[in-house]
């Protein structure tokens, strides 16, 4: 039952004033079954006077603020304290297969109680239905247990693509990512949504925090990691299950939670409108330790 | 009751209806309907004169009143008059009865459905409506969750178009939930309608509008969360979009602030609306912006039309937006083969209105049958997007685009929908000097009013001349008629307006937006540059013939500097005096060049444009023919021109209310003023003593300074320096002088609102007061005796009035663009 502490700093720098700024952050991380957010302060400079929350669609944290005075820079920093639990996995050999999960999830929606698995089975714009994602899964069975046949469609993520920080950024489309076949966890959670999605499989986009180990020997490095993504699949009975695209792994007890949606669109950790201001350069610091 | 058709000399022979359409003036057996019968009896004996004389009257009445939209495609994009025929559209007082249970009815239900959309979400939960049809609905914004608990009517004006088929009964053909448009084009044409048949209209018995727009405003002062006196405003798109004139009539008429994106603000999870005198907070916002582009904060982040952080205002329930952002979910014609189980299930009671038989493909039965019945269906796509196909027919469509559509179905079916095709029944037209059946549509207005929904007893009614298509879009050639609807019996009196609220409550004195009182400041600025540069070549032509000039070359050729210079024209130096004129015509006309001619007077029917609403109606007609202006530098497209200046500058005088806006709009014309009298000056007044200024050229001063006139009446006649001087600089009583501009800038300073900055405010007046106050005690004498003392006062009074200008948008203006 580690707990961990979590320090995110985003810095907004314009290179001229800007004068004013309206902010919503996604950035408290998510109360869930196998995760409680013990602490979560937020740190605002300049200060903003009228900071608010609301819980979004989704179940998320938002926050709200405004700053009125002309400023060069707008620093938020985010400290919070998360309990994590190893999320309990049932044997991948004991899941549904996937056609039944197709089918059973078909059902499930046509009754209305759960209508919302809908919008998990949409193209978005982050997640649009590329044939070449779906032909990912390619040659896998689809009669195989659902959770094993992830597991399967992760390895060929593992084995296809290279994490490369430097390769994509926002606004990269997936046909690059595809074509480069380098990206971020952000690229390789929209490929694995629309891959699956097109199988038929209800799968959210999940944002969040993944404790690194520095290499031994060697200390940690404050501030060295970025926030992290990955993907969820709903199967009936079972219920949602975290799969790391990125890692190639079930999401553990190092997977903090912080908000969940149909793409990064929903859930993107800061969202910002400026005036006077057209192109602010963004920095994200991001440190994961563990707590005591 | 019908009435036999009538002889051959009648304006109705040869009229028949349309094939098995029906007909809303004749029946099948070739018998006027009653209410087109009384029509044509009120109409008198020549009816075909009656009806063109009316034709003509109301066509006057859209180009003086320069009634316009905004096309977006094709070759005549851009600002088009409004189509209008005055022949209305008749409603029977039976029918409307029945028409209006309907339009209730349909109103509640879906307030109900947007309500647990946006809420519970029960009835998709329950499995009446599919999953896919808000799940996978681009117009379900999810931010918007949970409104309805913060203000329950979700809906407050709902439009609905109608027609009716060839059995008589009237349908649904399309929902308008999310920010319909129409309202004021129906209250524009039945001005003009009226006063186009005036002895028709008088006597017929025509329900009136004004109740309806009386409940309209009051329901929206009641949606104010918690002020007596609430603050409404009308948040358009922009003088872009399609319907701007419109929502520009709608405003005034209804007395509610036009304000865009940028003229509100929120802070503290309220919305303020920015104006001159500070920020004043909003309590109701009559959206005319489409929901997503709403917020950028939380929907369409690339908007920039909205104002951030809106939605969440609407959230803490300060503010009320009418209507609430995320209705046009239910827009769909997917849910419209769900609605009839809906209704019986949310209301209890069957749905009273039909809507076209609609097939959503998403579920199995319905694509099978909508493959198979293609040729017969009207296909839309299930969520309509800005860039989503319009509808197609069928029965137009060739075997092999029919057999792709079917493709293109079965490859994604939930993104499809089909209707069956309903046949509109026609009604008599004015086209080309006949009268003809034309195929209509009315859209209908119903608004929430005291706990209940009331329609308007009226309509935007659009017709097809070509009376073929179905499609019936003003965009593509329809025009659009007044509809009235028939009391039973005797008309009613027509009820007196009363207001429950006393008027000086009703005014908002400093209300005037930061944006507009900037908009007017740099109005009051362009009318007097583009004056002065009109003025300036206008002249040109004179100067240069006049036989005086030939041997005082030098003032034509310092004139064609100061052209040149106003223009933004690199210097010519030498070249001869007829190119130097060519030059400087050619760069009026050249719209690319951002000083020129052409430039400021884009710039001016830029500003009138989006100024329209706080501007009197006469001029309106006059930003039409700037619009359409031979662009020309020409002394007689110049002459032209600086008479629609001086008309117009007469009618901000006298036909406008002498409020905030206006003190801008003077403060901007008397600084430009002043500023173009002082470069005059500068270019023509010898700088040293070494030449003392001819005749000629203190004459042609005095002229383009538009001075000579007043001048001669002053000094009977002799031109010398001093006298010159007192007259342009130091006299009270020339409007063009130095000291009248001073002085009305002072006068005008004096009266803008200090709120907002009260100290800045106070320093500018008196500074402003300081320096001005110079002019009145230069000695013009002297400063004709020394040239060098005169360019100096001349430069310290340029200087000044710049830093004048400056001071006031730093004070006044600044925040606009901080929002």
């Amino acid at each position: 039952m580690p707990d961990y502490r979590i320090t995110h700093q985003t810095v907004y720098r314009h290179s001229a004033p800007a004068a004013a700024a309206w902010q919503m952050l996604q950035l408290q991380p998510r109360h869930e079954t196998a995760q409680e957010c013990l602490d979560f302060q937020l740190e605002l400079n300049p200060p903003a006077p009228d900071l608010s929350t609301r819980e979004d669609f989704f179940g998320n944290t938002r926050h709200y603020f405004s700053v009125r005075e002309p400023h060069r820079e707008l620093a938020i920093t985010s400290r919070s304290t998360v309990r994590r639990n190893e999320p309990a996995l049932p044997l991948p050999g004991l899941s549904p297969s996937v056609l039944e999960t197709r089918d059973r999830t078909r059902t499930l929606i046509q009754g209305g109680e759960s209508c919302q698995l809908e919008q998990y089975l949409c193209a978005t714009t982050h997640v649009p239905f590329l044939p070449a994602a779906a032909a990912l899964a390619d040659g896998l069975d689809p009669a195989a247990p659902a959770l094993v046949w992830i597991e399967a469609l992760g390895k060929r993520f593992a084995e296809t693509f290279t994490f490369d920080a430097t390769a994509t950024d926002l606004s990269t489309p997936l046909t690059e990512v595809l074509e480069n076949k380098r990206g971020v966890c952000q690229d390789f959670t929209h490929l694995f949504l629309s891959c699956v999605r097109q199988q038929g499989l209800p799968a959210a986009y999940v944002s969040g925090y993944l404790l690194t180990n520095p290499p031994p020997g060697q200390p940690r490095l404050r501030g060295a990691d970025a926030m992290h993504a990955w993907a969820s699949v709903h199967l009936p009975e079972i219920g949602w299950v975290d799969y790391d695209p990125t890692n190639s792994c079930f999401a553990g007890n190092g997977h903090i939670v912080v908000a969940r949606g149909r793409d990064y669109a929903d859930v993107s950790p800061t969202r910002g409108v400026f005036t006077g201001s057209y192109s602010p350069i963004l920095r994200v610091e991001v440190t994961v330790e563990p707590a005591g | 009751m019908s009435a036999p058709l009538s002889s051959a000399h009648s304006v109705l022979h040869g009229y028949a209806g349309k094939g098995a359409r029906f007909d809303e003036c004749v029946d099948a057996a070739g018998n006027l309907r009653p209410a087109w019968a009384q029509f044509f009896n009120l109409l008198g004996g020549n009816q075909a004169a009656a009806i063109q004389a009316a034709t003509e009257a109301g066509h006057r009445a859209i180009i003086e009143q320069d009634v316009s939209m905004n096309v977006y495609r094709g070759e005549q994009a851009g600002s088009q008059l409004w189509p209008l025929d005055v022949l209305p559209m008749l409603i029977a007082a039976d029918e409307w009865k029945t028409l209006t249970s309907g339009l209730r009815q349909r109103a509640h239900l879906f307030n109900e459905l947007l309500l647990d959309l946006y809420g519970p979400q029960k009835l998709l939960r329950g499995g009446l409506l599919p999953a896919a049809v808000a799940m996978h609905n681009p117009h379900f914004l999810r931010p918007c969750t949970g409104l309805g608990k913060v203000n329950p009517v979700c809906l407050h004006t709902f439009a609905v178009d109608v027609a009716r088929s060839s059995d008589g009964r009237w349908w649904v053909i399309e929902d308008r939930l999310d920010a319909p448009s129409g309202l004021g084009y129906s209250l524009q044409n039945r001005i003009i309608t009226r006063q186009a048949l005036p002895d028709v209209f008088h006597r017929a018995p025509v329900q009136r509008l004004y109740q309806f727009f009386h409940d309209y405003r009051q329901s929206l002062e009641n949606l104010a969360p918690t002020s007596a006196d609430p603050r409404i405003v009308l948040l358009s798109p922009g003088a872009a979009n399609e319907t701007y004139f419109e929502q520009a009539y709608l405003s005034n008429y209804l007395g509610y602030t036009l304000v865009e994106g940028e003229d509100l603000t929120t802070r503290n999870r309220k919305v303020f609306l920015r104006t001159v005198g500070g920020l004043q907070q909003v309590d109701v916002v009559l959206r005319r912006l489409d929901s997503d582009f709403c917020d950028p904060l939380e929907l369409d982040s690339s908007s920039l039309l909205g104002v951030p952080g809106l939605i969440h205002a609407a959230h803490s329930g300060s503010v009320a937006l009418a209507n609430q952002p995320g209705c046009r979910a239910l827009e769909t014609p997917a849910l419209l083969g769900f609605l009839a189980p809906l209704c019986r299930h949310v209301l209890g009671e069957d749905l009273l209105m039909p809507n076209a038989a609609t097939w959503w493909c998403g579920q199995d039965k319905p694509r099978d049958y909508v493959l198979e019945n293609l040729a017969n269906l009207v296909i839309k796509p299930t969520f309509r997007t800005r860039d989503s196909a319009p509808p197609r027919y069928g029965a137009w469509m060739g075997k092999a685009s029919r057999a792709e559509l079917a493709a293109d179905i079965r490859a994604n079916p939930g993104a499809w929908c089909a209707q069956e095709r309903v046949f509109h029944s026609t009604t008599p037209g004015w086209h080309e000097g006949k009268l003809r059946p034309m195929p209509f549509i009315t859209r209908l207005y119903v608004t929430w009013h005291d706990g209940d929904y009331t329609v308007m007893p009226g309509g935007l009614t659009r017709c097809n001349p070509r009376g073929e298509d179905m499609i019936v879009s003003l965009q593509q050639g329809s025009v659009s008629k007044d509809t009235w609807v028939l009391h039973e019996g005797e008309p009613a009196t027509p009820p007196a307006l009363v207001t429950s609220r006393a008027a000086e409550t009703l005014r908002h004195p400093s209300a005037t937006p930061s944006r507009t009182a900037n908009n007017f400041f740099w109005l009051g600025r362009y009318l007097e540059r583009t004056g002065a540069l009109a003025r300036r070549l206008e002249k040109l032509d004179a100067l240069l013939r006049d036989e005086i000039a030939l041997l005082d070359p030098a003032v034509p050729r310092d004139t064609l500097a100061l052209i040149f210079r106003m223009q933004d024209l690199p210097a010519e130096g030498d070249r001869p005096l007829d190119q130097l004129a060519a030059l400087a015509r050619k760069a009026a006309d050249d719209p690319a060049r951002s000083s020129s001619l052409a430039a400021n007077v884009a710039n001016l029917v830029r500003l009138l444009e989006a100024l329209k609403a706080r501007l009197p109606h006469e001029a309106w007609q006059m930003i039409r023919h700037l619009r359409q202006r031979r662009k020309a530098g020409d002394t007689v497209a110049c002459a032209w021109l600086r008479q629609h200046l001086t008309a117009l500058e007469g009618l901000t005088l006298e036909t406008m209310p002498h409020d905030t806006g206006w003190h801008f709009l003077q403060l901007g014309r008397r600084l430009e003023r002043g500023g173009q009298l002082l470069s005059l000056m500068q270019a023509l007044l010898p700088a040293t003593d070494a030449k003392a200024p001819t005749e000629f050229r203190l004459q042609t001063l005095l002229h383009l300074a538009d001075a000579l006139f007043t001048y001669r009446h002053a000094y009977h006649g002799a031109v010398d320096t001093a006298a010159l001087l007192d007259w342009l600089i130091v006299s009270a009583d020339n409007p063009r002088s130095l000291r009248y501009q001073a002085d009305q800038i002072n006068y005008h300073l004096g009266l803008l609102p200090a709120e907002l900055a009260p100290r800045a405010v106070a320093a500018l007046r008196l500074q402003s007061l300081r320096v001005l106050g110079e002019v009145r005690l230069a000695d013009s004498a002297r400063l004709a005796a020394h040239p060098a003392e005169a360019a100096q006062l001349l430069h310290d009074q340029q200087l000044h009035l710049g830093r004048v200008s400056d001071e006031l948008n730093q004070i006044y203006f600044s925040h606009v663009e901080s929002r």
